[in-house]
Order: C-alpha cells, then sequence, then structure tokens
C-alpha cells in the first residue's frame, strides 16, 4: 500500500518512509485494554502501525469508563478489548485490528508480534515474559497508578542503524584528506584570488591547507595540547585579509577545532565490529541484517584503515561553485566507498551461504550513519537485580538525571519499588492493598534486604491511589511508552535501555539499566 | 435526545477524598474540592494536537466547564496526531469539531468552542476563568496570552481572583516542554523568551548570489522571485497551484546552480516553516499539563516548580527546574533593559538589530521616548512623520545611557522599556560585501 504523505508529512519529515514502511508492516499485541493500554495503542494507530491485537478477557466496568476516553460510556459490560478495538480503528482506516477475549499460551499465536505491550497488572507476566523472550519478541511493561508510572523494555537486543544523534559527528577527514580532496585543496593558491573570491574559500579548504603548514613547522604533528590549538586557531585568523569582514575565514577559525579532532572508529563500533563475529550468528532474525552489515563494516575497516566516509558536507560560507565542487569530492569518495563496502556485504552474505547482495539505499544509510550505529542489549533478570538492590542499601543515588539532586534519585527509585510491590501485590493476591500489604510486597520483591523508612511515602501515596489510573498519569506514561514503541517497531532513534521511572508529583523523572 | 449517563469520577476521588503523604498539610480534602473542581472554569488555547489532547486529559479529570479558542480549521496533515478529526472534518473549525467531539464522548462537560482569534476577546471574558491552558505552536500568540493575563493581574492588584495561572505546553518533535506560569508571583513566559532559539534565517546575499542549500533556492523562490512575479498578491500555501509554482521556480533555480535536494516536500517545509510533529510528544506534554491544572484547583498535591523539558529521541529524558523572575521583564518587571549600540549606527541599523534580539524578537517594532515619537508604524500620518529618523544617527536622537526608550509592536501587548549605551567609533568601518 503506497503511503499516504499528506496525512503523515508531519511525521514523515522526522522517519522519513524507511520508517513508515516498517510502522506499516508491524503488528503489536496489547494485553490489557485499560486506559494505559488504550492510550498506548492511539499513539501507535495514529502514526499507521499496521496491525494490532488487543487480548483482554475483561469487561467494562465504570471504573474503566472513569478515565478511559477510548471506551464509550454505551460499552458499559462489553468485552472491553472489542469495544476499545472499535473505537481504536476509528482513528484510522489504514490500520486493522482484532481483539481476542481469553488468554492465549500457544506460539503460534504469540511469535506473529513484532512487540508486545503489557499494561498495568497481568497475572500470566512471569510466564509469558519467559517465553517471549525464548521467541525472540521484544516486550514492554508499562504501569501507571495514580500520578506514578513505569515503563521497562524487556529485549534481548534491540538495533538502531538510523539513531538521530542530536549532534551528528562531521566526518570531514580534514586531518586525513584523500588524494582527490589534497589535489582540489592544493590547486587553490589564496595569495593569487582577489578579494571576493578570498572571501568564498570554503572553511574546509582553508583548515586543511593550514594544518598542512602547521605540520611542516611542527615534525608532521598536528595540534594537540589545548596551547597548540589555540596558536593554530590564531594562525587562522592570520591567514585571512580581513577576520572581520571574511566570513569564510571567521567560520574556519571557530571551528578549527575540527582539524585537530583525529578521524577515527569510535571504540563502541570497534566494540560492535568484535561483536559482529558472534552475533552474526547468534542474533535474532529481525536484527541479522544488521549484522551482516556490521561485519562487512569490520572487513571494510581492515582493509581500508577507516569506515566509509559518511559524504555529508555540512553549509558553510562559500559560492555556489566551489562548495558544489567540494560536494561532488565528498560524495564521489563516499559513493566509491560504498561500492567497496557493498562488495564486503555481497562476501559476508556469500559466507553465510546466501548470497544476494544489499541495495544501493541500505548501503547508503548504513554508511551515513556507521559512525552512531546504536545497539541495546539487556538480559532477562526478574526486575529484584542486585545491583539496585544494593544502591539502596548503599543509600546513595543512582540515578543518571540530575545528579544534584541526590536524594531526588533515591527518591525515584522509592516510587519504582513502590510499583513494583503494587504490581506483585495485585498479581498474586485479589484484596485491595493496604501498607502492610505492600510492605509484604516489598519484602517478598526485594528480598531480606533492609527497607530504608523512606519508602513509606511513596508506598502510602501508592495505597491511596487504590490500583486506579489517573487519566493524566496514563496517558502521558502512554505517550512515552508508544514513543519507545515507535522506535522499537521502526529500528530508529535510541530506545529507553531499559527501565524509566515518572513521578508525577514532583514532576521528575529517572531512569536505569536493570 | 437520550440522557446517557455521566461516568464514574473513581479515578479523581483518590485524591480528593484523601490527603497523601505528598499533600500540603492544610490541604482539606471533601466535597467543596470537587465542587470547585466541578465549577471551575478552565480556558483552552489551541484545539491542535496539544489541543486534543489537553480537551480529553481535562474532560477525563472532573473539570465539566472549559472554553477553547482557536481560529484554524482541520487540515489533511493534522489526522497523524490529532485524534478528534477524521478525514471528513477536513476544512472544519478545529475549536468547534473538537468539542463536539469530547462532549459527545464524555457526557457532563460543557465546552464553548470560539473559531476566532485570542486577541479578539477581551479582559472581561478572560477575567471569568479559574486557570488558563496553553497548546500553541506559535511564540507571538504565548506572548499576548502572557502580557494579558500579567496585565489582569496588574489592574486588579486588590482583586486576588484576577490571578489566573497559565500551563503552558509546547512541542516540537520529539521534544517538548510544560510549564506553570502564576502571572506577577512567578517567572512569566516573558522572563525567559531569550531562552528560546530564534528561527533559521537565511542571509539574503546567501540567496541572491552564493545558494549552497537546496533551501536556499527555495528561499530565493520566495523572498525575491514571488514578489517580483506576483507584486502584492500573498503566497497561499494552501492553494496547490502557488506551490507548484514556488517549487518550480526553485527547482529552476537549484539546476542552474547544480544543487541537489530540491522536492515539494521540502519547498512547503521551508515556506510554512514546517515543525515536524507526532502524536506521542503531544500526548506527554498535554498530559504533564493538565497533571498540573488538576493539583493547582484541587490542591492535592504541589504543583511543578515550574518548568519541565522533555526529549524522546534519545531514551526518555525530562529536566525539571525553576525559572526565575526577571527585574527587566517588559511584562512583569519593573527594570528598563540595556542595550549597547554603535555610535554610527542610524536609527534604522538600531532597528534592525533589536528586532533580532532574542529578549525582544519584534517582527515590527516601534520606538518612542517621553521626549518624542522615534520611528512609529502606525497610524501611516505619524509613520510618514517619523521615517525620515530611521536614516539619522542613533545618538544624535537618544542620550547615552539615560533615556528610556520604549519599543512596541503592534502584535503585542507588549513595550520593552530600554536604556541605550553607544560605544565604537562614529564611523562605519570599511566593510567587503559578501
Amino acid at each position: 500500500m503506497p503511503i499516504d504523505t499528506q496525512k503523515y508529512d508531519r511525521q514523515l519529515r522526522l522517519w522519513a518512509t524507511t520508517g513508515q514502511q516498517s510502522l506499516a508492516t508491524s503488528h503489536v499485541c496489547l494485553v490489557n485494554a485499560n486506559t494505559l493500554g488504550c492510550e498506548v495503542l492511539k499513539n501507535l494507530v495514529l502514526p499507521g502501525i499496521g496491525k494490532f491485537t488487543i487480548v483482554d478477557a475483561e469487561k467494562v466496568t465504570q471504573d474503566d469508563l472513569s478515565a478511559n476516553f477510548f471506551l464509550k460510556a454505551s460499552s458499559l459490560g462489553e468485552y472491553r478489548a472489542e469495544a476499545a478495538k472499535n473505537v481504536l480503528l476509528e482513528l484510522n482506516p489504514d490500520v486493522a485490528g482484532e481483539a481476542v477475549t481469553a488468554f492465549r499460551d500457544d506460539g503460534a499465536f504469540w511469535k506473529q508480534f513484532s512487540l508486545v505491550v503489557v499494561s498495568n497488572q497481568f497475572c500470566e507476566l512471569g510466564s509469558l515474559k519467559e517465553r517471549l523472550w525464548k521467541w525472540q519478541v521484544p516486550l514492554m511493561v508499562v504501569n501507571s497508578v495514580g500520578f506514578y508510572g513505569s515503563l521497562r523494555v524487556f529485549a534481548a537486543e534491540l538495533t538502531a542503524i538510523e539513531s538521530h544523534p542530536a549532534n551528528p559527528f562531521g566526518d570531514l577527514r580534514l586531518d586525513k584528506p584523500w588524494p582527490e580532496l589534497q589535489r582540489y585543496v592544493d590547486a587553490i593558491s589564496l595569495p593569487a584570488l582577489d578579494l571576493v573570491d578570498h572571501a568564498h574559500v570554503p572553511y574546509v579548504v582553508i583548515l586543511i591547507k593550514a594544518l598542512k603548514e602547521w605540520r611542516k613547522l611542527h615534525a608532521g604533528g598536528a595540534p594537540e595540547s589545548s596551547q597548540e590549538k589555540r596558536e593554530f586557531k590564531e594562525g587562522i585568523a592570520r591567514m585571512a585579509r580581513n577576520i572581520h569582514t571574511e566570513v569564510n575565514f571567521t567560520e574556519a577559525r571557530d571551528v578549527s577545532w575540527r582539524a585537530c579532532q583525529v578521524t577515527e572508529t569510535p571504540a563502541g563500533i570497534h566494540e560492535l565490529m568484535d561483536l559482529s563475529r558472534t552475533a552474526l550468528h547468534a542474533a535474532p532474525e529481525r536484527n541479522r541484517i544488521f549484522w551482516v552489515l556490521v561485519s562487512a563494516l569490520r572487513l571494510f575497516q581492515k582493509e581500508a584503515g577507516t569506515l566509509p566516509l559518511s559524504g555529508v558536507l555540512p553549509d558553510m560560507a562559500s559560492d555556489t561553485a566551489s562548495y558544489v565542487r567540494l560536494q561532488d569530492i565528498y560524495r564521489a569518495k563516499a559513493r566509491l566507498d560504498r561500492l567497496r563496502f557493498k562488495k564486503h556485504v555481497a562476501a559476508v552474505l556469500l559466507s553465510l551461504e546466501e548470497g544476494g547482495e544489499v541495495s544501493d539505499e541500505v548501503a547508503e544509510t548504513f554508511c551515513k550513519n556507521a559512525r552512531t550505529l546504536f545497539v541495546a542489549r539487556s538480559s532477562n533478570t526478574d526486575d529484584l537485580n542486585t545491583e539496585l538492590v544494593e544502591i539502596l542499601t548503599r543509600g546513595e543515588s543512582p540515578g543518571a538525571m540530575q545528579a544534584e539532586y541526590e536524594d531526588e534519585g533515591l527518591a525515584n527509585l522509592y516510587v519504582y519499588l513502590s510499583l513494583l510491590a503494587n504490581t506483585h501485590h495485585y498479581n498474586t493476591r485479589a484484596s485491595a492493598a493496604t501498607l502492610p500489604d505492600l510492605y509484604l510486597a516489598v519484602r517478598e520483591v526485594l528480598g531480606s534486604v533492609h527497607i530504608p523508612a523512606k519508602l513509606d511515602q511513596t508506598l502510602q501515596e501508592v495505597v491511596r491511589a487504590q490500583n486506579r489510573e489517573f487519566h493524566n498519569t496514563s496517558s502521558l506514561m502512554g505517550g512515552m511508552a508508544g514513543q519507545e514503541a515507535l522506535k522499537v517497531l521502526m529500528a530508529q532513534y535510541r530506545v529507553l535501555d531499559n527501565c524509566f521511572v515518572w513521578d508525577g508529583i514532583k514532576s521528575r523523572s529517572d531512569k536505569w539499566k536493570v | 435526545m437520550t440522557t446517557v449517563a455521566e461516568r464514574s469520577e473513581s479515578s479523581i476521588l483518590p485524591y480528593i477524598t484523601a490527603t497523601g503523604p505528598f499533600s500540603d498539610p492544610d490541604y482539606e480534602p471533601g466535597q467543596e474540592v470537587l465542587d470547585f473542581l466541578h465549577t471551575s472554569r478552565i480556558l483552552v488555547i489551541g484545539a491542535g494536537g496539544l489541543g486534543c489532547e489537553i480537551l480529553k486529559d481535562l474532560a477525563l479529570s472532573g473539570f465539566k466547564s472549559i472554553d477553547v479558542i482557536d481560529m484554524d480549521t482541520i487540515d489533511v496533515s493534522n489526522l497523524n496526531r490529532q485524534f478528534l478529526f477524521r478525514r471528513h472534518d477536513v476544512g472544519a473549525s478545529k475549536a468547534e469539531t473538537a468539542a463536539n467531539f469530547v462532549m459527545a464522548r464524555v457526557a457532563g462537560v460543557t465546552i464553548n468552542a470560539h473559531c476566532c482569534r485570542i486577541q479578539d476577546m477581551t479582559h472581561a471574558y478572560y477575567r471569568q476563568f479559574t486557570l488558563v491552558v496553553c497548546g500553541l505552536d506559535s511564540i507571538e500568540a504565548r506572548r499576548w496570552m502572557n502580557a494579558t493575563l500579567c496585565q489582569i493581574v496588574t489592574d486588579n492588584s486588590a482583586d486576588p481572583l484576577a490571578l489566573i495561572p497559565l500551563i503552558d505546553g509546547g512541542t516540537e518533535g520529539f521534544k517538548g516542554s510544560a510549564r506553570v506560569i502564576l502571572p506577577g508571583v512567578s517567572a512569566c513566559y516573558e522572563c525567559s523568551l531569550d531562552t528560546l532559539g530564534v528561527r533559521t534565517v537565511y542571509p539574503v546575499c546567501t540567496i541572491a548570489n552564493t545558494p549552497r542549500l537546496p533551501e536556499h533556492c527555495v528561499e530565493w523562490a520566495s523572498v525575491l522571485e514571488w514578489p517580483r512575479h506576483w507584486g502584492d498578491v500573498k503566497f497561499d500555501a494552501d492553494d496547490p497551484l502557488a506551490v507548484d509554482w514556488m517549487y518550480a521556480t526553485a527547482l529552476t533555480r537549484a539546476k542552474q546552480f547544480n544543487i541537489n535536494g530540491v522536492t515539494r516536500s521540502l519547498t512547503l517545509g521551508v515556506v510554512k516553516n514546517i515543525i515536524p510533529a507526532i502524536a506521542l510528544t503531544n500526548a506527554v506534554v498535554a498530559a504533564a499539563c493538565c497533571s498540573e491544572a488538576f493539583k493547582l484547583v484541587t490542591g492535592c498535591t504541589a504543583s511543578l516548580e515550574n518548568f519541565m523539558m522533555y526529549s524522546g529521541d534519545d531514551s526518555i529524558f525530562t529536566y525539571t527546574f525553576k525559572y526565575e523572575r526577571k527585574e527587566n521583564c517588559a511584562v512583569c518587571g519593573y527594570d528598563s533593559k540595556t542595550f549597547t549600540a554603535q555610535r554610527w549606527w542610524t536609527l534604522q541599523d538600531f532597528v534592525d538589530h533589536i528586532a533580532e534580539q532574542n529578549e525582544v524578537q519584534m517582527k515590527q517594532p516601534s520606538l518612542a521616548t517621553a521626549r518624542k515619537n522615534l520611528y512609529l508604524r502606525k497610524p501611516e500620518a505619524l509613520e510618514k512623520a517619523t521615517r525620515p529618523n530611521l536614516s539619522k544617527k542613533l545618538c544624535d536622537l537618544v542620550e547615552d545611557g539615560t533615556e528610556e526608550v520604549a519599543i512596541t509592536d503592534p502584535q503585542l501587548p507588549i513595550s520593552v522599556r530600554c536604556k541605550i549605551v553607544f560605544a565604537g567609533s562614529d564611523e562605519r568601518a570599511e566593510f567587503v560585501d559578501v
């Protein structure tokens, strides 16, 4: 089916047709059509996933209607799965939906999904988690109780080629110009240029020239110490005829640090290339092509000594002809690298006794993003993991966020524990939770660990919520969980790795790797 | 019409019937709180991506009396996130369609829709509300609303009901923010205006002489060629023929300079200044805003102090901090700002400079001192009379460092008061035109 570029215009500008295509072929399973679950699906149906299936044996109650916009009041007493499915399907005619009103435990049923989302309590969670892990189906468990929310991603391995880094590294190779680039730079004689042309030489040319001169005077070395880098920068200002009026030289001076950067393969990418030796044969099916490409990257790097050139030239002060010429030089080199890379891909595929090749588009996207590939690998450990328990016992802030709020970090962990205790209680007992119940649940979750006194407040807050969803928390968590689900389905952007908690009372959040 | 039973309020009752460990010690839960929640009048500005979510969230948080203002009509490109609209609604009023949808889905909620500009409403209208929630995509409209609510506080300093909290949400792609403003008490929108990024503007000389990016070619078509060909005819981005012309013109320019990448979609993106928008960021930000609305009205727990930023492309990230009031805020401050001007600047140079400043951001500034009008855009007669000043030297018009200049813009109910300190030489330096 062709993509509706008008309807999806505002999101295609983020993840392009490749991302949209992945969405359109995905099938998401939601367990529990409660408020939170429906909000997650709303955020997936609107941008256009292919299909969803709701698994829910419950019938619509007054409590459901209190907070769930995607249940009509007239559906009171009907199956939640059916009622929610019908309302959600109205949001986007491109999407198909199905309702399942009895729990299924056959593999064929669960293996059809690209992702399973469990919303709030589900007493079969433990066994479902084990099985989805075995079948390599990613699972997200999302919770919303009162003002508190949490999200946990369970997947052995998630990858993204297009990770959309906030500050993409430039790949200009100023310290290692290839022969064509060096020849182009050498052919330009700055003193011979007239006033106008001199003020339009792109900074790439200026910096390569400056670095070459520097190396002549410094036994072939590049500026390393901060003193040297300062001198190098000042040298560039002196190359200008008038630094106050020549914008290109001002730019060159401002980005002189780029020339001092060594073109090298990032450590994280080295790790991935090493990992590819085993991952190529062991990775989940959905990631197989990713590891074929990383294996080819390893072969490329081994042969060429560098990664393939990205071929992207940022805008810079320049006349049109010089800029376009320079862009051609970068693109031509990227094209050559890409062809070479594709040969390695073919070799890897051949070694797998498959043969074939990847398309030019895939190779181009991969080479452009080769410096910022994203991989998250986690284990299937239970929630009560030793690291967090140890942190609790030490009483130190474990959070990555807002380090200045030491106590806040710990407070966020209390929120997470309180939610865990609540889930544990309702998954194992039918009665409404009291404070002593939750203390008992905490002990059962944490084992023999000392329970910090401050946990009392967040537990009380959870008791007050009476295991009910507050619409705004469910809507917020539904947004965040929907977002992470989209990343998993598109294999784009950097997905949560792997545990997140939201405190809607203090409007703060935190995340950890469990 | 059959009466549909109202939905149970069990999801909000825990906070209204009981106090919690993080509640204010003075909080008294009970029927009065519920009654106040039901009778509070909430104004929602914007019925777009954020607005649809906000209306849904408020309706399910116990608010029963809501007004919504939006002058826009529904476009196909809204349907990927504005979930209260369907394809057959395209062309209809956003405010009315959204209001009707929510009222039909959640019985007992009344939503008055106004398909108009916020500037069309009077102070008396705005004074009716307990709280205002903004889901806008325009900085100008936010500034207008903020300034209006701050003005209402100033004009009615003896009346505590004149303090109408403003909750403001904003999104762009995977990023967003939610903030709580207590006009006259906490930092207002204008206090932090300088933290906003300014839209990328391509220098005219690049567009005219040295285009390098496809965007430069589109700007050439829209900024230079459109007025040359069509004179005073305003470009209408919703007219496919006009867009085709723009695209073709940009493409011709691009081919002439060997620049790749001009597409119809890119052309539209540049001329309409399209900001990417997705459902889920709106959901997160709107929910954070409405959670604060619920907290402020019920008092069930402390509210946000006072800004939360959200970013969702690299994992999930939130950061909460407090903006402080600025003494020289043009809206809620009492002090004037200070700007530095070069001695050789004409008034025109200063006007160009000031319009771009992050803490001013005015498209059509008019300037006056207590002694005289420096340059006024309106009315026409005064514009004509003050126009010669634009080519005069600024330092001959304004006292150095002492005289207060008021800068205003017809679009904004704001007067930026500033003093000008002069620096540099009397003569303009030699300048190579790049």
